[in-house]
């Protein structure tokens, strides 16, 4: 797949949909140069790859998910959860390791923001319609790559990921700092990080009573499968 | 040549499928976004009347409610109607799960002490018009020591059932039918009397924290005692876990036994009254 993913970039690509079946000679002399380039690309692609042991991992919809957001403000804590947290994390190596080579790692987590749930039915409404607009931006995303790894114990590591976070339509970039401990053949992940509401060009509701804070808290919290055992 | 050719372009379809998903991984969301609950009105009531919607499982709701005898029409003496005395209401409600609320409340007219319950029975998210469906009902024990009986006279107690469907027109119009029954309407007297009255209410979202809010609730039969009926209108606030109601009325009867039974005043300008009601949500 990955392999696929550079051939879509390459020139090769591209080329291929310049050919013109109605200019014969034009098109057969191109598909000549294409093909050998496509051969060329495709064993510069594979090979490396295949060398280096990749390793794609979704997140486990059948393990315990958590996501949760806490607001502290004068008058109010409150907090709000859910477990629809997806996406996918790939790595350049068949297991986590401490140091950099990270470059080609990639991920992708999303949250169900209709999902959230603060323990009051209105305060919920209130959330989607007034302040995340759901209707228009039902999910939360946040993609990048690891910038950074650092090993914590034997199995544990802390990784700095590092992309776009991207909130009630708003994209901005985003760094955080999680551990991930393998567990069996499973990662499992945790962290914590600040969003600031603001940034993300949610209005923090000031005229008549200041409930919720500038800046939440949120928490992450779940595993991380094997592509391969991951059910699709 | 051929065969390579068509190796290509059986690649590129592969390669372009595996795009289609736009993620270059085997990933796919594993469940379809999720769906929020069909909600109409915002709050649990309308000025009196009941909406169909629920607090939501394990949250109280926590209700005072205000009604000033004075008319706004009794001008300085009476500051325009906010001085005392005045009817007032204490609620207290507790949702065991998503659809059903328990409510006891007490207004101080009579030593009314009301236990109800409310079940949302239907939603349905058709277009152009939803509609949510409930059913309240309860009864009201009227304390008040009386030298003709004692507390626990069966004259003394009132019964009610409610039905409630709402709709909403757009995101910012929603309208309610409440057809109401009530066994024993008048307490004072003798015979129980049967009351039918249907509710009809309506609220206009201005925006995230204001609304106009208006109900009438006229007797259909049985309205021998109160021979008006009643009628409120006002705005609503709501902030958070709150909502603030402001309402001018021509009834000052606040519990269902009460209000349902009409009202002595006329709806008329020198009629009104100032009356209103906080609500509190509170999670378990």
């Amino acid at each position: 797949m990955i392999a696929v993913e550079r051939l879509k970039h390459s020139c090769a690509w591209s080329g291929y949909w310049c050919y013109e079946p109605g200019n014969r000679r034009t098109g057969e002399m191109r598909v000549r140069q294409i093909t050998s380039k496509f051969i060329l690309i495709a064993i510069w692609g594979i090979v490396p790859l295949a060398a280096a042991g990749a390793a794609e991992y979704h997140v486990d919809t059948t393990a315990p998910r958590m996501v949760k957001f806490t607001s502290k403000a004068p008058l109010e804590n409150f907090d709000g959860t859910t477990s629809r947290i997806d996406g996918y994390a790939v790595t350049p190596f068949d297991t986590l390791r401490a140091g950099t080579g990270y470059d080609s790692s990639k991920f992708y987590f999303e949250v169900d923001l209709n999902a959230l749930d603060t323990g009051i039915g209105l305060r919920n409404r209130h959330m989607r319609e007034n302040y995340l607009e759901t209707d228009r931006f039902p999910f939360s995303q946040f993609a990048g790559r690891i910038s950074e790894a650092g090993r914590a114990a034997d199995s544990a590591f802390h990784l700095t990921i590092a992309g776009d976070m991207t909130i009630h339509g708003v994209q901005k970039p985003k760094s955080a700092t999680i551990q991930a401990a393998k567990e069996g053949s499973r990662y499992h992940v945790r962290g914590q990080f600040p969003v600031a509401l603001p940034d993300y060009k949610i209005k923090v509701p000031r005229l008549m009573f200041l409930k919720i804070s500038d800046t939440v808290q949120v928490q992450l919290d779940f595993y991380l499968l094997p592509a391969a055992a991951a059910k699709d | 040549m051929r065969r390579l050719i068509v190796i290509s372009a059986v690649a590129t379809l592969l390669a372009s499928s595996a795009s289609a998903q736009d993620t270059g991984t085997g990933w796919k969301r594993a469940s379809p976004p999720t769906q929020p609950p069909l909600r109409l009105f915002h709050s649990t009531q309308a000025i009196s009347l009941p909406t169909a919607e629920t607090p939501g499982k394990n949250v109280l709701q926590f209700e005072i409610s205000h009604r000033f005898y004075p008319r706004f029409s009794d001008g300085f003496d009476y500051l325009y109607g906010l001085d005392g005395p005045a009817l007032m209401r204490l609620g207290l409600g507790y949702a065991p799960t998503d659809r059903l609320v328990i409510t006891l409340a007490r207004s101080n007219f009579g030593g009314n002490v009301d236990l109800q319950g409310k079940y949302e029975l239907l939603r349905l998210r058709s277009t152009p018009l939803p509609f949510k469906i409930a059913v309240q009902a309860g009864g009201a024990w009227n304390t008040q020591k009386r030298s003709d009986r004692t507390r626990g006279d069966s004259r003394n107690f009132q019964y009610y059932v409610q039905g409630i469907v709402n709709t909403m027109i757009g995101k910012s119009i929603a309208l309610g039918v409440v057809p109401s029954y009530l066994h024993n309407s008048s307490v004072n007297t003798e015979k129980k009397e049967n009351l039918f009255a249907v509710g009809l209410h309506g609220q206009v979202y201005l925006n995230h924290v204001l609304s106009v809010i208006a109900e009438w609730t006229p007797q259909v039969s049985g309205t021998e005692v109160m021979r008006h009926r009643p009628a409120s209108f006002g705005l609503e606030l709501e902030t958070g876990g709150h909502f603030f109601k402001l309402v001018a009325t021509n009834s000052v009867y606040l519990n269902p036994s009460q209000y349902l039974a009409g009202t002595e005043n006329v709806f008329g300008a020198r009629e009104l009254r100032f009356g209103f009601l906080i609500t509190r949500l509170l999670r378990t």
